[in-house]
């Protein structure tokens, strides 16, 4: 009996243990979502809290109901829901009605995680698919509330909905600096103004620089590494630099580009995403730069002034076409082994066949 | 072949070999006219008026029309005939072919007709023929009409054009667009197949 | 035994299989079936053709008619311009000139918004105004679902009866979230303003 279980103790390589684990890794996560979380409550007011912890909270709700409804083992410890709970909440406008955030919890938990078998099994990730999901409401997700900077700002309702005429909510609301650059011109707002976020937006995505310090603080604890979000970012960036629309100075282009919009919030939360991103080094930077180029060209050619949600979407769906075919090379393959190995598997056969031992 | 009784044919359509839910035919037209449920029963008339017999006269020529051909002369006679019906409608019953004027060309090219005139009535006589055009047809019907009141009615808050949440419930339109189809039809599919499977375990169990 | 033994053996020592007799007959049932059915559709077509243009004018001239109710006879002018695919001139009881009805189709969001724009005409000696008398959408299919289809509402059609060309440069409610389509209905009311002011002009008439 002794030995048996002995024996059942060995395991695959690598032989090494770590305290990590998804609840450590969310955990993470979560601390790095915290600057951005601050900016958007800074920016559009106490509601936003408000909203990302019931969105939390209805997530993790979803998914305990589910598992007791489908009699599985809950998962709620791992922290996995609460993370969808906030980044849906991130990509969406403080001046959504609370029941939208609901059926979006909704959507992102139940249909596109766990009827696909769970965490590490859904194909996409939950919270963009959620906030696409929503674009049913396409007035009220594409309303932007203009941030406390703004000298035009009007406080929004903590709690309730924001009242609507002919259904579009009375709230103060501006155009994004997406829409003056869909118009190919640059926006209002400086570079300075738009790296710390004020501008319309979504939630989670106005603050450039708190979001790259949540980058920062995952790359020092490994949650992350710098190729997924380097590449969408480098992509992205390069191609601005070398399209800017007639007219524009194109470094000031680049600069805006990457500022604006959900590129950051993207590049940093959502592509990194581990059951929707490939594993394979060489496949991730592919990944990457699928994203960006998609972004480019959504924002560019299509009727949509942003694309970063739909491009990391679509990428997703990609996932696992780029890890079969783009693998990292094994220790002892490659072409000059193969080589190598044809050679004395010739050198077999021939033998073989001329009748000698080997 | 054991022979199949009528109802057998008839059962299999409507449910355990339902086109769209099982064999997985028509899923193009099922996606498009599903906007609404009126363009949905529309379809389904459409469908099984030309099903039954697009089946009963394959089933009439399946002695004469020579293997090497039959696809290319099931197309001609299916699309010949439905093409007839179509003008006689224009100019006989010009108000019927109003609300069904649309479906009829897509008829033509729904993949079901087709593949019920090969699999099944090139090889069965003219009366199991047009009751697998019957159930197949109501199949068809039953499904495209579920998808259609979910997506009318999350998608614009109606059902067969009336307003049924009274100005409370704000209609999603992502439920009109292609997306929405998609959704309703994948879980649609995937609520078939848990009640079957359901079903098969207790069979299972009780053996 | 190789392939072409096998052929040899079946269709005889020296028959080639287009003279073989079994692939005729196949040929000519194919050609007899695809015969009949093509003598079905000209015979449909035939007793069908007349019945079935007649109910599509009648319905074209409805459709005008929804827009000018006043109206008797409409005739066709077969001009066209940017966003205007045909022109009607509108003539009562009595044969005076009344307005026009006029197709257009402009760019929307997902394609072309056609639709029907009733213009009246009123005045005489010369000096005309042009107002429009009802706007009907034909086809947009090509708008979404939802949003752009919300063109279709009677309110946002109305603001247009009784505007005239200045009128219409002046304001004009967009749909809120439809902008692109919106534009699309406004734009063809211009041109169908623009093209009847034109035809006015051109037969000496001015504008008012």
């Amino acid at each position: 009996m002794e030995d048996r279980k002995k024996l059942l103790l060995v395991g695959t390589s690598p032989h090494m243990l770590t305290d990590d684990n998804t609840r450590s890794i969310m955990l993470d996560v979560l601390i790095a979502m915290a600057p951005a979380l601050a900016a958007g409550t800074y920016f559009f007011g106490f509601r936003v809290l408000v909203m990302t912890v019931f969105s939390a909270a209805a997530c993790v709700a979803f998914e305990f109901l589910w598992q007791l409804l489908m009699k599985k083992r809950s998962s709620i410890g791992d922290l996995s829901a609460v993370v969808t709970g906030v980044l849906l909440v991130f990509v969406l406008p403080a001046s959504v009605p609370y029941w939208m955030v609901l059926v979006g919890d909704f959507f992102a938990i139940v249909v596109v995680k766990q009827l696909f078998g769970g965490l590490g099994k859904n194909f996409m990730n939950p919270a963009l698919a959620g906030r696409v999901f929503l674009s049913g409401w396409a007035t009220l997700l594409n309303t932007y509330p203009l941030p406390s900077t703004d000298p035009g700002y009007v406080k929004l309702p903590v709690f309730g909905n924001i009242p609507m005429t002919n259904g579009v909510p009375d709230a103060v609301t501006g155009a994004t600096p997406l829409v003056a650059m869909k118009g190919g011109a640059l926006p209002d707002q400086g570079i300075l103004e738009l790296f710390l976020g004020m501008k319309g937006g979504c939630v989670g995505e106005v603050s450039a620089a708190l979001l790259l310090l949540g980058g920062i603080y995952l790359l020092v604890r490994k949650v992350i590494t710098i190729r997924i979000p380097a590449g969408f970012l480098l992509t992205f960036g390069l191609l601005s630099l070398l399209f800017p629309p007639a007219g524009v100075p194109a470094f000031q282009w680049m600069l805006t580009s990457l500022l604006t919009g959900g590129v950051i919030l993207g590049a940093v939360f959502m592509a990194t995403d581990y059951s929707t991103s490939p594993v394979g080094p060489g496949a991730q930077w592919v990944f990457a730069a699928g994203c960006g180029l998609l972004t480019f060209v959504i924002r560019r050619f299509g009727a949509y002034n942003e694309g970063v949600a739909y491009s990391i979407l679509i990428m997703n769906s990609t996932v696992w076409l780029l890890d079969k075919y783009i693998r990292p090379r094994r220790f002892g393959s490659g072409k000059k082994v193969k080589k190598e190995a044809e050679a004395i598997m010739a050198e077999i056969k021939r033998k073989n066949e001329g009748g000698e031992a080997l | 072949m054991k022979k199949k009784s009528l109802g057998a044919i008839f059962m299999d359509g409507l449910l355990f070999q339902n086109p769209i839910l099982v064999q997985m035919l028509g899923v193009c037209s099922s996606l498009a006219v599903t906007t609404s449920l009126i363009n949905a029963l529309g379809m389904s008339a459409a469908v099984i008026v030309v099903l039954i017999c697009s089946n009963i006269a394959i089933s009439l020529l399946r002695k004469i029309i020579p293997d090497q051909v039959r696809i290319v002369s099931y197309i001609v006679v299916i699309a010949g005939f439905v093409t007839i019906v179509d003008l006689l409608m224009q100019a006989y019953l010009p108000s019927l072919a109003d609300s069904l004027g649309i479906f009829i060309p897509l008829v033509v090219v729904n993949c079901i007709i087709l593949a019920r005139a090969e699999a099944f009535a090139s090889k069965n006589g003219v009366i199991a023929s047009a009751v697998d055009g019957i159930g197949m047809g109501l199949g068809y019907s039953v499904v495209i009409c579920i998808i259609a009141f979910v997506r009318e009615l999350i998608g614009s808050g109606t059902i067969l054009g009336y307003e049924v949440f009274g100005g409370y419930y704000q209609p999603s339109s992502l439920f009109i667009l292609p997306a929405g189809a998609f959704i309703v039809l994948g879980c649609t599919i995937a609520c078939y197949q848990a009640v079957r499977n359901r079903k098969a375990a207790r069979k299972e169990a009780l053996k | 035994m190789s392939e072409e033994n096998v052929l040899q053996e079946k269709h005889g020592k020296n028959s080639s299989p287009f003279l073989d007799f079994a692939h005729f007959k196949t040929a000519l049932i194919l050609l007899l079936i695809t015969g009949v059915v093509a003598v079905l559709l000209g015979v449909t077509n035939g007793m069908t053709k007349e019945k079935i243009a007649a109910i599509a004018a009648e319905k074209a001239d409805a459709a005008r008619k929804a827009v000018l109710p006043t109206a008797s006879v409409f005739t066709d002018l077969e001009y066209t311009s940017d966003n205007v695919l045909s022109i009607y001139e509108a003539r009562d009881g009595s044969g005076a000139l009344i307005g026009f009805a006029v197709e257009t189709g402009a760019q929307g969001f997902g394609g072309t918004v056609e639709q029907i724009v009733g213009l009246r005409v009123t005045g005489a000696n010369g000096a005309y105004s042009l107002s429009v008398s009802g706007v009907s959408l034909l086809d947009i299919s090509d708008e979404t679902p939802g949003v752009g289809s919300r063109v279709s509402s009677s309110g946002f059609l109305k603001q247009f009866e009784g505007m005239t060309a200045a009128s219409l440069a002046e304001s004009f409610d967009a749909v809120s979230g439809a902008t692109y389509s919106s534009e699309g209905v406004r734009a063809g009311v211009e041109a169908a303003l623009d093209l009847a002011g034109r035809i006015i002009q051109n037969s000496g008439g001015i504008v008012k």
